[in-house]
């Protein structure tokens, strides 16, 4: 996701300090666009998008997934989602096939997003051609905060 | 499902709809009546009669009144919608279209029957290439994105007969253009490539010449650029263009500032479009129809869709249809001939001086805005603008958590339509909203005056009284609307019309 | 100078404010040497024209004119001389409030012509059936062009592993609508193929079978066609669907829709059409507009504008702009048209007429046109030397003679504008005639026609002068 691309008509943007900021993980990697992704025990990539990027996104109405048996590819967009007046692509970490993806996670106005980024509003599950590659270019979750905080000056 | 209203003058026309009424009638049949099953025997036919209302003549213009009331307009209001250029439609442009010679005229009469119409367009494409410093123009393009993907394909053409169509893939987009112009890039096959503005919101010439090369089929610039600034390095950017062989096509979106004050093609484009519908005079129509020529140079002309209109050695004109490199048909006919009606009819009362009066005094009232509002809201690039300024909601969201849209939205309660919002985007203009301000030249001073003052006593409420603001508008028949739902739930229609 | 308010003592007061000598030092950013000068010196254009002069200069070019009030008239391919009701020119043009506002992005002072474009969606559903329009497109040539984009897109999208770039336009498509998609899809790559029309002036169904392969994104089909001639368009619909593409109906003469089968009912996925025959007058061809309409599960992929119902704040009916995501404003090179300015002054005024008309009126003036079509077609049928085309299918509004080429300003001397030659147009033989029928055509004027016709082809025969 792109938020520095963000159009932000009608997004209000709260304070940082006001949000209700819940537990990131730091065993997921993080990208600059506000995706993490974390390797499961049975080797496939878990990914979503961060805690942060729901509270930007404030009005999300619509999300456009793949389906399970597509490839994905590291750096490029597996999907879109959509707030009333943005839209935003959706960044693979690794490339690799999808196992799983998470249809529902709209339902109930993406509740499962809202309260839980990390967990039961993860996106796409990816048996990656190769997990090393979660490394590469990404960044821990000290890296990522730091960078939230300087995106907040 | 909200409730339908009482009064009403306040209903959808569906719901004001009663069997039996109506406002059109027939004379009675002057030949032998038909038996629709019999003369369309075998056709399948509607299950039922389309269900569209039944209002009576009375209760039919009530209903029309009371909705045009609800909205503003440049007739009623000052509407300074940045990029849009809200000028005055004077009347005269209106009442001349509507006689018959215009409003019965058929695309297939003979050309012997259209002549005072071809020589209309003769003389306004003549017109647009005097402006724009070209040299050949089409006027069909219903509107500026229209006009646009006729240039691209133009574009495309060309290196086509030249073959280099494969090699030059690329369209350079400066990041704060208008989202037409990547859409245009994509919808003509090319790919968008986004260049970054400099510091002051110029074109960054290092940045050009880096990814500029033999793939760039052309670049598509906005003069004066959407941050409502003019661009002084127009001429070298051309020949860095022309140095790889590339095209610059301009977007005219802006051409209320520059009118008659330079040609264009003289700092070096290739192609640009107009906007009749801002630079002369169309009115909006809540949205169109407008008309968006393209002017282009000697070497693009070939391309250009068919027809063409042509004097004839005899002093009469045609359609041309005989171009056997044109890109084709853009749409039916001869373009949205009723607006060029219009653009002429106002164009012809500027004449020579008046086009040039008109861009200086849209640029004199922009930077009068600007000087008078810059110690109450943030100029995003605060020098001499063009005929739009843009401020953004730094001090007002730092200072008191209030935001462009709340502003835009308390400008409604002070009778006055909102400027241009969030474009340029956040992105382009420090993460902050922008407020693009554009109050043409027909505004008098006193309406600008007026507005400055309802910025200022914006601003001093952003302080005093936040919420009032972010609360706004105060005043109009609805409150914030939820846009929100309008999209995960849309409801396109009114449900008394499906069976 | 016209339209420009502020007097000189103005101006001063505000170069004063900015802090310049003159409005000329406010263009310094571009180069002195390529400025025009004060005197305008190389842009040679007219002097200024006050209201007297451009109203006599306008008045001279129409006297170098005629129109279709000057004649019997009887020319349409998609352009029809239909009544327009002096209600739609005084709502649309001369109530300032909706011809001089801007696009409804800000819904709380747009509720006017957010109201209008909803209730115009509406018409189009009832019109078409289907559950979702927008508010309109630059024309039908465009809209169909658009609409064989979206078609596209959709099987693409839904066989992504599949390579399906081939479009069909399939019959006898309108000259200007076919040349627009051929030039859309060669600017974005796609295949063109087409199929033409049978002997009876319907798609061969036949050739249309044989074209359909797994490479076939989109069928768009014309009916009525622009011979006139009312497709089977259920059948085709059933060629398409068998091949899992989809299939565009376009329609020039919505009128049409009073009477025939909504093209949702007959499975179509996309309708589009120009919709000038309702309530907007000819104008050389435009502005008009195209109409848009899908089954409500395509909603995304559509282009243009689209208004939805909602709530304000404080619970009440409300409209605004939805699903904006899927434009050029926010997708940029994604979006799914890059159209933004359309033609919604033309589609308010469809909705007045519509309204004008109403339920009963609409049908009524199908019926009327049908009646007054058969009638023609039966007297031109009677004409000696004159052959009707097409003459066991099924028409609307339109229909072809065949007879003797070059009659046509003879006619005309005789104050009859015939059919359109059809030869000048590609679509036809030398003495091909389209002959269009709206509710202004007369008996009078249909019976005239035909003498003239017969008249002429009469002295003719015998070799006789004009």
């Amino acid at each position: 996701m792109r938020l520095k691309h963000e159009l932000r008509a009608d997004v209000h943007i709260r304070n940082t300090n006001e949000r209700l900021t819940m537990a990131r993980p730091d065993n997921a990697r993080y990208l600059e666009s506000h995706e993490w992704g974390r390797l499961e025990d049975d080797g496939t990539v878990t990914i979503g998008i961060t805690d942060f990027a729901v509270d930007q996104l404030n009005d999300l109405t619509f999300v456009d997934l793949p389906e399970a048996g597509d490839k994905v590819t590291k750096g490029e967009a597996f999907g879109e989602i959509e707030s009333v007046k943005a839209v935003s692509d959706l960044i693979s970490m690794v490339s690799g096939e999808i196992t799983a993806v998470h249809s529902d996670v709209d339902d109930d106005d993406f509740s499962a997003l809202k309260s839980d980024a990390f967990g039961k509003g993860w996106l796409i599950k990816v048996k990656p051609d190769n997990a090393d590659e979660l490394n590469e270019g990404t960044k821990s979750l000290a890296e990522y905060e730091k960078q939230l905080e300087e995106e907040a000056h | 499902m909200t409730k339908i209203p009482e009064n009403p003058a306040e209903r959808l026309m569906f719901e004001i709809s009663k069997p039996g009424r109506r406002c059109v009638t027939f004379p009675a049949l002057d030949v032998p009546e038909v038996d629709v099953d019999v003369a369309l025997k075998g056709v399948k036919l509607r299950s039922e009669p389309a269900r569209l209302p039944e209002i009576g003549e009375l209760d039919l213009v009530r209903h029309f009144k009371n909705l045009a009331d609800k909205n503003y307009s440049v007739d009623k209001n000052f509407y300074p919608l940045g990029s849009c250029t809200m000028k005055y439609n004077p009347k005269i442009n209106v009442t001349l279209l509507a006689q018959p010679g215009y409003t019965k005229a058929h695309p297939y009469l003979p050309e012997a029957d259209v002549q005072g119409h071809l020589e209309l367009m003769y003389n306004l494409e003549h017109y647009l290439c005097e402006v724009s410093g070209l040299d050949e123009v089409t006027l069909q393009p219903a509107a500026g994105a229209h006009g646009e993907l006729t240039g691209v394909m133009c574009i495309k053409a060309y290196f086509e007969d030249k073959g280099e169509a494969d090699q030059r893939t690329e369209i350079l987009i400066p990041s704060a253009a208008h989202g037409t112009n990547p859409a245009t890039a994509a919808m003509a096959g090319f790919k968008a490539v986004t260049l970054k503005e400099a510091a002051n919101g110029n074109i960054d010439i290092e940045e050009l010449k880096k990814k500029v090369g033999p793939q760039t089929a052309g670049m598509m610039i906005t003069n004066p650029s959407t941050l409502g600034i003019l661009e002084p390095k127009m001429r070298e950017i051309a020949e860095i263009l022309h140095g790889v062989g590339a095209q610059l096509y301009m977007d005219g979106a802006n051409m209320n500032a520059i009118s008659g004050i330079v040609q264009p093609g003289d700092y070096g484009i290739d192609v640009m479009h107009f906007n009749l519908h801002k630079t002369f005079s169309v009115p909006h129509g809540g949205g169109g129809p407008g008309a968006g020529p393209i002017a282009v140079r000697k070497h693009l002309a070939p391309y250009l869709p068919t027809p063409r209109v042509k004097k004839n050695d005899d002093g009469s004109f045609s359609f041309d249809y005989n171009r056997p490199k044109t890109v084709g048909k853009v749409r039916s006919f001869f373009g949205n001939f009723g607006a060029l009606v219009m653009a002429y009819i106002y164009m012809t009362q500027l004449g020579r001086e008046g086009v040039r009066r008109m861009s200086q005094n849209a640029v004199l009232g922009a930077n009068y805005i600007r000087v008078m509002l810059r110690d109450y809201y943030h100029v995003h690039h605060d020098r001499t603008n063009a005929h739009e300024v843009v401020f953004t909601d730094l001090k007002q969201d730092k200072e008191n958590g209030v935001h462009t849209l709340d502003i835009a939205k308390r400008l409604i309660d002070y009778g006055i339509h909102p400027m241009t919002v969030y474009f340029p985007l956040p992105q382009n203009t420090g993460g902050q909203g922008a407020m693009m301000v554009e109050p043409t030249e027909t505004e008098s001073k006193e309406s600008i005056d007026y507005f400055i003052d309802c910025m200022k006593k914006i601003a001093q409420e952003c302080k005093d009284n936040p919420e009032l603001v972010k609360t706004a508008p105060h005043t109009t028949p609805v409150s914030k609307v939820d846009e929100k739902t309008a999209s995960t739930n849309p409801q396109l229609y009114c449900a008394m019309c499906l069976g | 100078m016209p339209f420009i308010q502020n007097t000189d003592e103005d101006r001063k007061a505000m170069l004063d404010a900015i802090g310049v000598a003159s409005i000329d030092e406010l263009y310094s950013d571009i180069p002195a040497d390529i400025r025009v000068k004060e005197d305008g010196d190389k842009i040679r254009l007219n002097p200024s024209m006050g209201e007297l002069e451009v109203t006599r200069h306008i008045d001279a070019l129409l006297k170098k004119t005629r129109n279709a009030n000057d004649f019997a008239f009887f020319r349409g391919a998609g352009i029809y001389n239909h009544h327009v009701s002096t209600l739609t020119d005084h709502i649309a043009l001369y109530d300032g409030n909706f011809i001089t506002a801007y696009t409804p992005y800000q819904p709380e002072c747009s509720q006017g012509t957010l109201t209008t474009v909803f209730e115009f969606q509406s018409c189009t559903t009832a019109l078409t059936g289907f559950e979702v329009s927008n508010a309109g497109m630059y024309d039908g040539a465009s809209a169909l062009a658009e609409a064989v984009m979206m078609g596209y897109r959709l099987t693409a999208d839904k066989f992504r592993k599949e390579t399906r770039e081939t479009v069909v336009l399939a019959g006898a498509i309108h000259p200007e609508y076919a040349g627009t998609v051929k030039t859309y899809c060669e600017t974005t790559g796609l295949k063109l193929v087409t199929v033409g029309a049978g002997p009876d002036g319907r798609v061969d169904a036949d050739a249309l079978k044989q074209a359909m392969s797994r490479e076939v994104a989109v069928v768009a089909v014309q009916s009525p066609n622009f011979f006139g001639v009312i497709e089977d368009v259920e059948s085709l619909v059933a060629t398409t669907h068998e091949n899992e593409a989809n299939i565009v109906q376009v329609i020039a003469e919505p009128v049409s829709l009073s009477l025939l089968q909504t093209p949702a009912e007959a499975g179509v996925d996309i309708c589009v059409g120009e919709g000038q025959a309702i309530g907007n007058h000819m104008f050389m061809g435009g502005p008009a507009f195209g109409f848009f309409a899908s089954r409500k599960e395509n909603v995304r992929k559509m282009p243009g504008r689209i208004v939805s119902e909602t709530t304000d704040r404080d619970g009440r009916r409300a409209f605004a702009l939805a699903l904006a995501t899927r434009e050029q404003h926010i997708r940029r090179e994604k979006a799914t048209s890059n159209i933004c300015t359309n033609q919604a002054l033309c589609a308010l005024r469809a909705l007045i007429q519509l309204a004008a008309w109403g339920k009963g009126g609409f049908l009524e003036l199908g019926k009327q046109i049908i009646s007054k079509t058969q009638y023609a077609r039966q007297t031109f049928g009677a004409i000696m030397g004159v052959e009707l085309l097409y003459a066991e299918s099924p028409v609307f509004n339109e229909f072809v003679i065949r007879t003797k080429a070059g009659l046509d300003k003879a006619l005309q001397a005789q104050g009859i504008m015939g059919g359109i030659p059809l030869e000048d147009i590609c679509m036809g033989e030398p003495g091909d005639y389209l002959i269009a029928i709206t509710e202004l055509t007369t008996k009078a004027d249909i019976d005239s026609y035909a003498s003239a016709l017969a008249d002429l082809l009469q002295t003719s025969d015998h070799g006789g002068k004009e």
